[in-house]
């Protein structure tokens, strides 16, 4: 028999890997997944599936790692990407419990609402650093269309990672 | 209501504050160069490396397929062509090689006639040679006539003997119906009946010197040249003594091979004219002694016997 113990490891370990992936996806294999010069956030995605199955807590480190990951990849400063979906990651969290989460519309509308807040969240911020680069135009040009490209992939995306974590739930016995 | 409680029921809240807090804190300080910053980067190149290695190969294997299937035909052609080139440069090459040749024994020609001031030289082509026959692209139109002598750079190489308009037919010393005057350099010596001709068989190519006195010295390797009487100037070169046979009754005979192998002869040079120098007349030209010929004995040298003295009378040494 599998001590619950082993199975909350394997889990986290399993969420880790997932995370690391997403993120090594999109920051070095972004244009596998381009389309008219847009890439999907899937940490993002990432982060609404663990916020609607595992709750905000969980959200906020994988927005965490995620964020820190693509902060180290694409050079920017510590915390810029990780305070966006940590902060995301909680709302989205919070938000879950009060929505019927199970439909797919829901979820990919959920993915819609924290992408274009992330993107927005991640603008002001670099605005706020360096506002020669401005905020609307980035606004209109990039955070929305990222926003609805994760949105057309959510389904995808849960789907995979779904196979994933209920697999191991049903292991488990439904213990995480 | 205990403090652990409320830390349980506001965990999430607590981690987003702090999480929140530490993200703006290394916002606003600003973290490049940090050794957090150095070691979250090393961690993420050491994580991405597997994965940038994988997309490589996931990568390079199909396109490396589809490049061995689609360039096949490309390669194919690309081959082809290469093979065609080669052949067309081996073609060139050769071409050039014969130019380069030509050039040459061209060069070699005009040296000779330039160094050779009393010969009237009309250059031919060689058309073709047969049975010690060759035919020049020389004619009587160019002023050409039967008994003409022919030579090249290295030496006699016959007699015109039938001429057309524009072609003429030359009897190389390999064939018989070409007899030359002929003389020993070395002691001016000549034969009975004063000619050399061919010996008979196109195999051997060589030609003889018969009806030589018996008590006449020749030697192995002495140079064989033409005589005044000859109908070419004197001196010109023929060929090298080869062998001597005979001695027992009144004539012995010597074997000599010529200086010029028709056969392999691709201009030559008609005498229209000649006019003889009295040194040639009179004497070895020191030019023909130093004829660079290489020896004919099979296994051994040229004669390296000293020359002997000419014992004759003026009046036999002089005559025509």
């Amino acid at each position: 028999m599998i001590h619950p113990r082993q199975v909350l490891a394997r889990n986290y370990l399993a969420w880790f890997a997932c995370v690391v992936l997403a993120a090594l996806i999109q920051t070095n294999w972004p244009e596998a997944l381009r389309l008219q010069e847009v890439s999907p956030d899937i940490v993002i995605v990432l982060i609404v599936y663990f916020a609607i199955a595992y709750g905000e807590e969980r959200a906020m480190f994988t927005g965490v790692v995620g964020g820190l990951y693509q902060d180290v990849a694409v050079n920017t400063t510590l915390g810029h990407h990780v305070l966006c979906y940590v902060v995301i990651g909680y709302i989205i969290g919070r938000l879950a419990t009060r929505l019927i989460s199970e439909h797919a519309a829901v979820k990919a509308g959920l993915v819609l609402l924290a992408g274009f807040c992330q993107g927005v969240a991640y603008i002001t911020i670099q605005y706020a650093m360096q506002p020669q680069r401005g905020m609307l135009y980035p606004i209109l040009n990039t955070a929305a269309p990222i926003a609805f490209y994760s949105a057309i992939i959510t389904p995808f995306v849960f789907a995979a990672v779904d196979r994933i974590f209920h697999k191991r739930t049903i292991i488990s016995d439904g213990i995480v | 209501m205990n403090a652990g409680r409320i830390l349980s029921e506001h965990r999430p809240l607590l981690v987003l504050v702090l999480l929140s807090a530490l993200s703006l804190f290394s916002l606003v300080t600003g973290t490049e160069g940090s050794v957090v910053h150095r070691g979250l980067s090393r961690v993420v190149h050491i994580a991405a490396y597997p994965f940038l290695k994988l997309r490589h190969v996931a990568v390079s294997i199909p396109r490396n397929a589809y490049h061995f299937v689609a360039d096949y035909n490309a390669v194919f052609q690309e081959t082809k062509s290469l093979q065609h080139d080669l052949v067309d440069m081996k073609i060139k090459e050769a071409a050039l090689r014969a130019l380069s040749l030509e050039n040459a024994r061209l060069r070699r020609i005009l040296g000779f006639v330039s160094e050779n001031p009393r010969f009237t030289l009309q250059p031919a082509t060689v058309l073709e040679s047969y049975r010690g026959m060759l035919r020049i692209d020389l004619g009587g139109r160019h002023g050409v006539s039967p008994s003409m002598g022919v030579i090249s750079c290295d030496g006699v190489v016959g007699i015109v003997t039938e001429v057309a308009d524009f072609t003429a037919t030359v009897a190389t010393l390999h064939h018989t119906d070409c007899r030359v005057g002929a003389m020993v350099l070395r002691n001016r010596l000549r034969a009975y009946d004063g000619v050399i001709h061919a010996s008979g068989g196109d195999f051997s190519h060589l030609c003889a010197l018969e009806y030589i006195d018996t008590k006449e010295e020749v030697r192995v390797g002495d140079v064989i040249v033409t005589s005044p009487e000859s109908q070419f100037p004197a001196g010109l070169l023929i060929g090298r003594v080869s062998a001597v046979r005979g001695g027992v009754g009144l004539w012995k005979s010597a074997e000599v091979e010529p200086a010029v192998d028709p056969y392999r002869l691709d201009e030559v040079m008609v005498i229209i004219r000649a006019v003889d120098a009295p040194a040639f007349v009179a004497g070895p030209p020191e030019a023909l002694q130093r004829a660079p010929m290489k020896p004919t004995v099979p296994g051994g040298a040229a004669s390296q016997a000293p020359d002997m003295p000419d014992m004759r009378s003026l009046q036999e040494r002089y005559a025509p």
